[in-house]
């Protein structure tokens, strides 16, 4: 526990039009791990994510993020901050390609003008060398080369899950949020993006926080455990902790086994 | 069979015009999926500004360049009084938005400018200039080729730049484009003003051919059933649809016109519109059926 | 002649014609040239890595790999050496692949990613020497025999050496596990490998234009009489497809002029096609039906080929084709004929396999697996 913590939240809270949402939450992500959030629906899983990449702003409390503090988070100073996401409801550029998307998730990275663009002069064409090899090379780690060139919104469902996950690789984050990206997948599927994701955090060391309903998938894949309910923390810790802690097994196991 | 060319050609460029207009009404509803109701008031605006400056003895280049900043800054103000508060709004809060906007525009170009019709001299005859064996007005090839190059130039910002890539993203999904770390406000902002700077060139072509007057937000009435045929999210689309109109409703005024009697023209696109709704509402290059306000 | 060899006829083209294309694969969505001479400059490094590896006459090196560029610059390697190389079908199960290598218990692997490294391990010496082509995965393994085929040719200085092999020597060694779980071996000869490439290159006039796709190589005995010897012999290039999964887009991009394909491969095609095609009686099914009649007239001909039967060969990468060879069991009738009418004549070339048995392992409990047994049938019926 020497290295500080890549994420650290600080008594977060917020709600919506007085309805208490996330209530006094802290805990801290370390570097390079991979991180579950779990409860029940409505626990305030999805509203932490948004918080941490600034969709919404808390009420109170403080992020900490690569050693800076942050009162509220920008969407787009989180992504330059290197914080990349998916969504629970696949949030894909449904009408353009494959590789267009991943593309996309390249943006901060590109440094020529708009003009230099437009007229294909100057940086420009080594930047979209650069950007298209970066965004070849996540597709290539995500096996989706023979669709490259498909419209995202004509692949099946497990598909747009991969990716959208390959659009967040492709902005190099230092902090991956997914969000449950293994709902709504068979058994087969989900292993393989368990794999994807642990092979995500061992080459590039990418730090991953991860929402699932999946206690087996959970269990198998994190380094860590936060456990909320009704907005509140009741359980942080290493796998085998959490499953073992009374309030988790009241809280939330219980009522799934 | 050179009379018919004639005719066509003459279509032809004059669709070019309605295309103009049309291109304006595309790039905004691309970028917020809304039918910008103010496209019209912009094009009166732009032009009103840019001919009672003319007319005060600023220079041609000056007078256009302070237009075209006045443009940017209307653009400017639009995001951020308008569009910011009404993100993640339906599409028809927005449309009512734009609608109020139109009459707020006008209003503050009759307070600055006044409310008379103002003549406008760009320095091209319309003389017919004869081409193989065509007699062609110098202005609709004039104001053809202007339309040919500002289309070159918004197909390089929009399918080379990242403006480009991001406009469609954001387009597509604005959480998505979030989440890439695209700012949707820029890209408003930027569109905006892509838009207003093709209302200044479409009100420079239309008011030197119709004089500047306050029913030249009226042209964009025309430009309905060029993006009806053409699609509402192609610019490409904006260029045939402005063509077909263009060319049929001249070769209906000449051909049919003696039949059915004259003043074809003007209800002519409407009828042609209405039957691409009917075969194919989303239009020739519409990416998807639009949503009807 | 001595110099008959699959090296020699290397050399032959690294100076006749050292600028050509000889191979040509997509790599993260690109497609990346390589002519004869730095074709055969690589394969001088790899002969100096393997010869400091110990590899010398006699030795085999067992390639466990899909099809890919690497495997193919390391046989011919391997051969230049005076050794055999022999490529493990990729489509084998675990187990057979796990008995074939317990079997053969290599001193030399070539394998492909984490997967082939990990099967490997499990069952080879504790000495072997594994080179893989992708380090994914691999970045926590200790054994120091594990070497990263990029990196072993980044620190290897360019060097150049005469081959030693000899046309009588064996090439390449197919093993497999047949329906009594007997390990069986069919061994190919430079020379006779050699003469048949160049029997098909004569019967089918084939020139150092054609393309070939290269995306079964090398595992089976058709593809290293009729792809691999014709390539050598003929000095065309050679042309690797991304992956297993992206072959058909990748041929559609190509056109090649030559392709070699199996039963499977046809038939895969040939439901590619038929999705396309519209249903039998309606409007725009006669119209096809029409413009595909082979008795038409010249209008009807011109319009068949122009509006179908191009945009159908165009769909799976037909469109350059000149030589379409089936390799192995035989076709149907009726999907010879839709290709047929589609003006793709596909020629069948085979031989007889030559399979040896070796050994009985009667030890080793394995699921009897059918497919193998089905394939020898055919071989056997096709002879």
């Amino acid at each position: 526990m020497g290295a500080t913590p890549l994420l650290e939240l600080q008594r977060i809270s917020l709600s919506f039009k007085g309805v208490k949402a996330i209530t006094d939450i802290s805990f801290t992500v370390e570097q390079g791990e991979i991180c579950a959030l779990i409860g029940p629906n409505g626990a305030g899983k999805s509203s932490l994510l948004n918080v941490i990449n600034g969709v919404y702003q808390p009420d109170q409390g403080l992020i900490g993020f690569n050693g800076q503090r942050y009162q509220k988070m920008q969407s787009h100073q989180a992504a330059v901050q290197g914080i990349a996401r998916t969504f629970q409801n696949i949030a894909l550029f449904k009408g353009m390609s494959v590789l267009d998307n991943v593309l996309t998730g390249r943006n901060l990275k590109v440094k020529s003008s708009w003009i230099e663009q437009a007229f294909h002069i100057g940086r420009a064409l080594a930047d979209e060398i650069k950007q298209r090899q970066k965004a070849e090379e996540i597709i290539d780690f995500l096996r989706i080369n023979q669709w490259r060139n498909s419209i995202v919104g004509t692949l099946p469902y497990g598909l747009q899950k991969r990716v959208e996950l390959a659009r967040a690789l492709a902005s190099e984050p230092r902090l991956l949020l997914l969000d449950e990206p293994m709902a709504g997948m068979n058994r087969e599927e989900k292993s393989e993006m368990s794999a994807f994701i642990l092979d995500t955090q061992r080459e590039f060391g990418t730090t991953v926080v991860l929402i699932e309903h999946d206690i087996g998938v959970v269990m198998g894949l994190s380094d860590h455990v936060v456990v909320l309910d009704y907005g509140k923390k009741v359980g942080d810790g290493t796998p085998d902790e959490v499953r073992k802690s009374p309030e988790v097994i009241a809280a939330y196991l219980g009522t799934t086994h | 069979m050179e009379f018919f060319l004639e005719v066509l050609t003459g279509g032809l460029l004059a669709g070019l015009m309605y295309s103009l207009v049309a291109i304006g009404f595309v790039l905004i509803y691309k970028a917020s999926g809304v039918f910008n109701f103010a496209q019209g008031s912009m094009v009166l605006f732009s032009a009103l500004t840019f001919v009672s400056l003319l007319e005060r003895g600023v220079p041609f280049w000056v007078s256009f360049a302070v237009t075209l900043l006045t443009m940017i800054a209307l653009a400017w103000a639009i995001e951020r009084v308008v569009l910011r508060p009404l993100v993640n709004r339906p599409p028809i809060t927005l449309f009512m938005a734009t609608l109020g906007l139109s009459y707020i525009i006008e209003g503050v170009a009759q307070a600055m400018w006044g409310a008379q019709v103002h003549g406008l001299e760009l320095g091209i005859s319309d003389a017919p200039l004869e081409i193989g064996g065509m007699l062609l007005s110098q202005f609709d090839l004039f104001s053809a080729a202007t339309a040919g190059i500002l289309v070159l130039f918004l197909s390089l910002l929009f399918n080379k730049t990242r403006i480009g890539i991001s406009l469609r993203a954001v387009a597509d999904d604005q959480l998505a484009a979030l989440a890439v770390g695209i700012k949707l406000q820029r890209i408003w902002m930027i569109v905006w003003a892509v838009a207003g700077f093709v209302g200044l060139v479409a009100g420079l072509l239309w008011g030197a051919r119709l004089g500047v007057q306050f029913s030249l937000s009226l042209v964009v009435l025309k430009a309905l059933p060029v993006l009806i045929i053409g699609g509402f999210t192609s610019i490409g689309g904006a260029i045939v649809g402005g063509l077909i109109i263009g060319a049929s409703e001249k070769l209906a005024e000449v051909y049919l016109g003696p039949i059915i009697g004259g003043g074809i023209e003007n209800w002519f696109p409407y009828v042609l519109a209405l039957l691409f709704l009917l075969v194919r509402p989303a239009g020739i290059f519409g990416e998807r059926a639009i949503e009807r306000v | 002649m001595a110099n008959d060899t699959l090296p020699h006829w290397l050399i032959h083209h690294a100076s006749i014609q050292p600028k050509r294309v000889a191979l040509r694969h997509k790599h993260l969505g690109i497609w990346h040239e390589q002519s004869w001479k730095s074709l055969r400059s690589e394969i001088g490094q790899l002969v100096d890595i393997l010869d400091k590896l110990g590899f010398g006459r006699g030795d085999t090196l067992v390639l466990l790999t899909h099809p890919r560029r690497e495997a193919l610059l390391l046989s011919l390697a391997a051969q230049w050496l005076g050794g055999i190389a022999a490529p493990l079908d990729p489509s084998l199960e675990d187990d057979h692949v796990a008995l074939l290598l317990r079997y053969l218990n290599p001193v030399f692997v070539f394998a492909e990613g984490q997967r082939q490294v990990d099967q490997t391990l499990a069952n080879s010496r504790q000495d072997v020497n594994v080179i893989y082509a992708e380090d994914r995965g691999l970045s926590a393994y200790p054994q120091t025999a594990l070497q990263h085929y990029a990196e072993l040719l980044r620190i290897t200085p360019a060097a150049s050496r005469a081959p030693v092999a000899e046309a009588g020597q064996s090439a390449f060694a197919l093993y497999r596990v047949n329906g009594e779980r007997n390990v069986q071996v069919e061994h190919f000869h430079h020379d006779e490998l050699l003469e048949e490439g160049r029997h098909l290159v004569f019967a089918e006039r084939l020139s150092q234009h054609e393309e070939a796709l290269a995306a079964r190589v090398f595992a089976a005995s058709g593809h290293l009489r009729y792809l691999l010897s014709p390539w050598l012999t003929a000095g065309f290039t050679l042309n690797f497809p991304e992956n297993i999964a992206t072959r058909d887009a990748d041929r559609r991009e190509l056109g090649p002029t030559l392709v070699a394909g199996t039963r499977e491969t046809y038939q895969r095609l040939e439901s590619l096609v038929r999705e396309r095609l519209p249903v039998p009686n309606s409007l725009t099914g006669r119209l096809v039906t029409y413009a595909l009649r082979a008795d038409g007239d010249v209008f009807q001909r011109f319009l068949g080929y122009w509006l179908v039967k191009r945009p159908l060969r165009d769909v799976i990468g037909f469109s350059r084709i000149r030589v379409p060879l089936l390799i192995g069991p035989a076709l149907p009738v009726d999907s010879l004929q839709f290709f047929k009418t589609l003006g793709i004549h596909i020629r069948t070339w085979d031989k007889v396999a030559n399979w040896r048995t070796l050994s009985t392992t009667t030890s080793r409990q394995l699921p009897s697996v059918h497919d193998t047994d089905v394939e020898a049938d055919n071989i056997t019926k096709a002879s």
